[in-house]
């Protein structure tokens, strides 16, 4: 791996999202939902870094955190260096333009009401990339980087099928040759042979551009292929990161043993095993304490539910929050 | 165990009005469930895979068409079937799983409820019983605290709870046939595993067949005896598990399993995928409807369209490459 690997190029430190749920008018109590909890994790610059976890665990809400497209409850977000959790509009402004997003739902993430060459152009207007002569080219420029053609400039999102929205979604994200992306389950809404060309356009666009990327997606398959680490999620938490090439080795946390045993194989032979984890994710309103996964846990002791385990470093790169591990 | 056709569907034809003309979202289908077997239903969104399942049920929306074809349960029609006899063979003989358990609970009622209207309209007991068994019934699929949970309101439980209690009502009266439409597809993985494995026990319990729709070939592998294949309305091949995932024939079911990232060389390379996508009903290529995307097409390919030939016991394929080969079989067999 090249040394831009080792430099970081997102760094959070106890970052944190608390909503205010329920209440109104009827008088029911407010109630805090904990949908990332005091999080430490670092991007490193040219990586892929995968996230998985469940429905709601706080994978999408991490990933607007590090772009500030939400404001954090507590905590501090690190860009190359520098810390932009307070930054005002007009400094945030010049940084916007390097960290983007892809979204999961090409449908509803495109502007009905604009062609593909307005959508395109829209982020290059607002940052004023540019005369008018000089983003049309640059639209160009990124169909054709996507794998689209100049004529499709002038359709509507409607008039594509799923995987072209998508590319039209990565376009988009990419108008302001931004250094970071957060995909945000960028293929779960397409068809597998859909799904395996927008897999290779992201690996093509992340080597041409020396892009870094936050993966998050819940198919497993999708997140080895791409990922150089991974980072699972639970109820908020970091449970583990696991370093370059050893996701498919035994991961050290019982969360990820799980979900892994829980996915299937496209592999008839291989016997479909009893589920590892018994009834359903935990409320992240008032979570379970001490360890949050101890209510699932084929493993749990009595200290579990008294205390929150540390997410450690086990050995280099790899870290893991179990008291067992 | 397996054995002879318990679901026979024959040459089904499902049409939708087009903007020039009926498109055919079902085209000439062919496919057996036999008694005792899970048979999974595979293929891209829009192949047609729930338009099938409907049209055997008879619940096809308008202004869907079923133009031709039979479906024999048991030897009995049921495309011709009138409504009332074939509303007393779903729910009782045949029952359903959908993808989304919260369009088909209804929501003002309770689970315990909905499944003890379930039993009282098919058993002659009283509804005193008819709530007992439903309660028995909900701690069958899994459901912790059956007696409260069935108080529950469809919204007041979890999608996957939810899709136990879709389970619980599908298998109340013991079908012997299930007809399970992307029934994990909304799920989490944990969630799958669990549903996937209650759906195996249950039908190895109750030697059910199951037809389990899925666009999920992994689902597909763990859970099926037999896969079909279809594509633009078809066929394209049907063997058993074992052989479709070692030795696919096929052109589309090859493209299909070489693009999964999971039967990729390694790690971050480049994936093989399938040209181009699914052409419109409306837009079909001449002759064989995989022809546009298909890296091995030659010229018969765009005369005419290949039929779906048994080219090794069991394993049907719908390929002039494969007709050929047979043929050539036969010959060296001959
Ligand atoms: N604006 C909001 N107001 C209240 N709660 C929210 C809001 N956004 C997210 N949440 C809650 O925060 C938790 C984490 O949500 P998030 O969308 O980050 O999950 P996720 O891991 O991305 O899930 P998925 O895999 O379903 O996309 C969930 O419980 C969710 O319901
Ligand atoms: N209510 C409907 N009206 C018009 N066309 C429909 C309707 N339902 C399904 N179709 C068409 O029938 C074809 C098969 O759909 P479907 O069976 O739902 O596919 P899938 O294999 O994803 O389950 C598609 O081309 C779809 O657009
Ligand atoms: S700390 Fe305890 S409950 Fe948590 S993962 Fe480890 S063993 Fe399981
Ligand atoms: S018939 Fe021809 S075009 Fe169709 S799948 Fe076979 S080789 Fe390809
Ligand atoms: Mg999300
Ligand atoms: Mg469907």
């Amino acid at each position: 791996m090249s040394t831009a690997q080792t430099q970081e190029l997102v760094r959070v430190e106890g970052l944190t999202k608390h909503y205010q749920v329920g209440g109104g008018f009827l008088g029911a109590t407010r109630q805090v939902l904990r949908a990332v909890d005091q999080v430490d994790l670092r991007v490193l610059s040219g990586e892929v870094l995968g996230l998985v976890g469940e429905s709601g665990c706080g994978k999408s809400t991490l990933g607007r955190l590090i772009l500030r497209l939400a404001e954090p409850t507590a905590g501090r977000v690190f860009f190359d260096g520098q810390e932009i959790s307070g930054l005002g509009r007009s400094r945030m402004r010049g940084l916007r333009r390097q960290m983007q997003i892809v979204f999961q739902d090409p449908v509803t993430s495109l502007n009905p009401r604009l062609t593909v060459g307005g959508i395109l152009a829209e982020p290059l207007r607002i940052h004023r990339q540019g005369s008018a002569a000089q983003i049309q080219a640059r639209v160009e420029e990124l169909l054709h980087e996507v794998g689209l053609r100049p004529e499709h400039a002038g359709r509507y999102p409607h008039q594509f099928s799923g995987g072209q929205r998508q590319r039209i979604g990565i376009a988009r994200a990419l108008a302001l040759r931004p250094r970071l992306v957060v995909a945000d389950e960028p293929v779960s809404a397409l068809d597998v042979s859909i799904q395996a060309q927008v897999i290779n356009l992201l690996m093509d666009l992340k080597e041409r551009f020396g892009l870094t990327y936050l993966l998050v997606a819940h198919d497993l398959s999708v997140v080895s292929h791409l990922s150089d680490r991974v980072a699972v999620m639970y109820l908020g938490k970091i449970m583990e990161v696991i370093p370059a090439g050893r996701f498919q080795t035994p991961p050290l946390h019982p969360y990820t043993e799980a979900l892994l045993l829980a996915a299937p194989v496209a592999d008839p032979r291989r016997q479909m095993r009893p589920p590892a984890l018994k009834g359903d994710v935990a409320s992240p309103i008032a979570p379970p304490p001490g360890c949050r996964f101890h209510t699932r846990c084929p493993e749990a002791q009595e200290i579990c539910p008294r205390q929150v385990p540390e997410l450690r470093q086990i050995e280099p790169g790899h870290w893991c929050a179990c008291h067992f591990r | 165990m397996t054995g002879e056709a318990l679901l026979d569907i024959q040459d089904l034809v499902t049409v939708f009005p087009g903007p020039a003309g009926e498109l055919k979202a079902v085209d000439g289908l062919d496919l057996t469930v036999n008694s005792g077997e899970v048979l999974g239903l595979v293929g891209e969104s829009g192949c047609g895979k729930s338009v099938t399942a409907l049209s055997v049920l008879g619940l096809l929306p308008a202004p869907g068409r079923v133009a031709g074809g039979r479906a024999l349960f048991a030897g009995q029609d049921l495309l011709t079937l009138d409504p009332a006899s074939l509303r007393a063979l779903r729910g009782a003989s045949i029952s359903m799983v959908f993808q989304e358990p919260m369009t088909s609970l209804n929501p003002v009622f309770s689970v315990g409820r909905q499944v003890a209207e379930l039993v009282l309209a098919h058993r002659d007991v009283s509804a005193q019983e008819a709530w007992r068994q439903a309660v028995e019934m909900l701690g069958q699929v899994g459901i912790p605290e059956p007696e409260k949970r069935a108080k529950a309101y469809p919204h007041q439980l979890s999608g996957g709870l939810r899709q136990r209690v879709m389970i619980a009502m599908a298998l109340a009266l013991g079908p012997r046939l299930v007809m399970a439409d992307e029934p994990t597809t909304a799920l989490d993985v944990t969630i799958q595993a669990q549903i996937l494995h209650l759906l195996r026990q249950l039908q190895e319990q109750s030697g059910a067949s199951v037809l389990l729709i899925t666009h999920n070939l992994a689902v597909v592998a763990q859970m099926a005896a037999r896969v079909a294949v279809m594509y633009t309305g078809r066929l394209v091949e049907q063997a058993p598990v074992g052989e479709m995932f070692s030795a696919p024939l096929h052109p589309y079911t090859r493209g299909l399993l070489a693009c999964l990232p999971s039967r990729s060389p390694g790690r971050g390379q480049r994936l093989p995928t399938i040209a181009g996508i699914v052409p419109p009903l409306d837009a079909l290529p001449p002759g064989c409807a995989f022809s546009d995307r298909c890296p091995e097409r030659f010229a018969p390919c765009q005369e005419e369209e290949p039929a779906l030939v048994e080219v090794a016991p069991g394993h049907g394929v719908r390929c002039y490459l494969h007709h050929r080969l047979s043929r050539r079989q036969k010959r060296a067999a001959a």
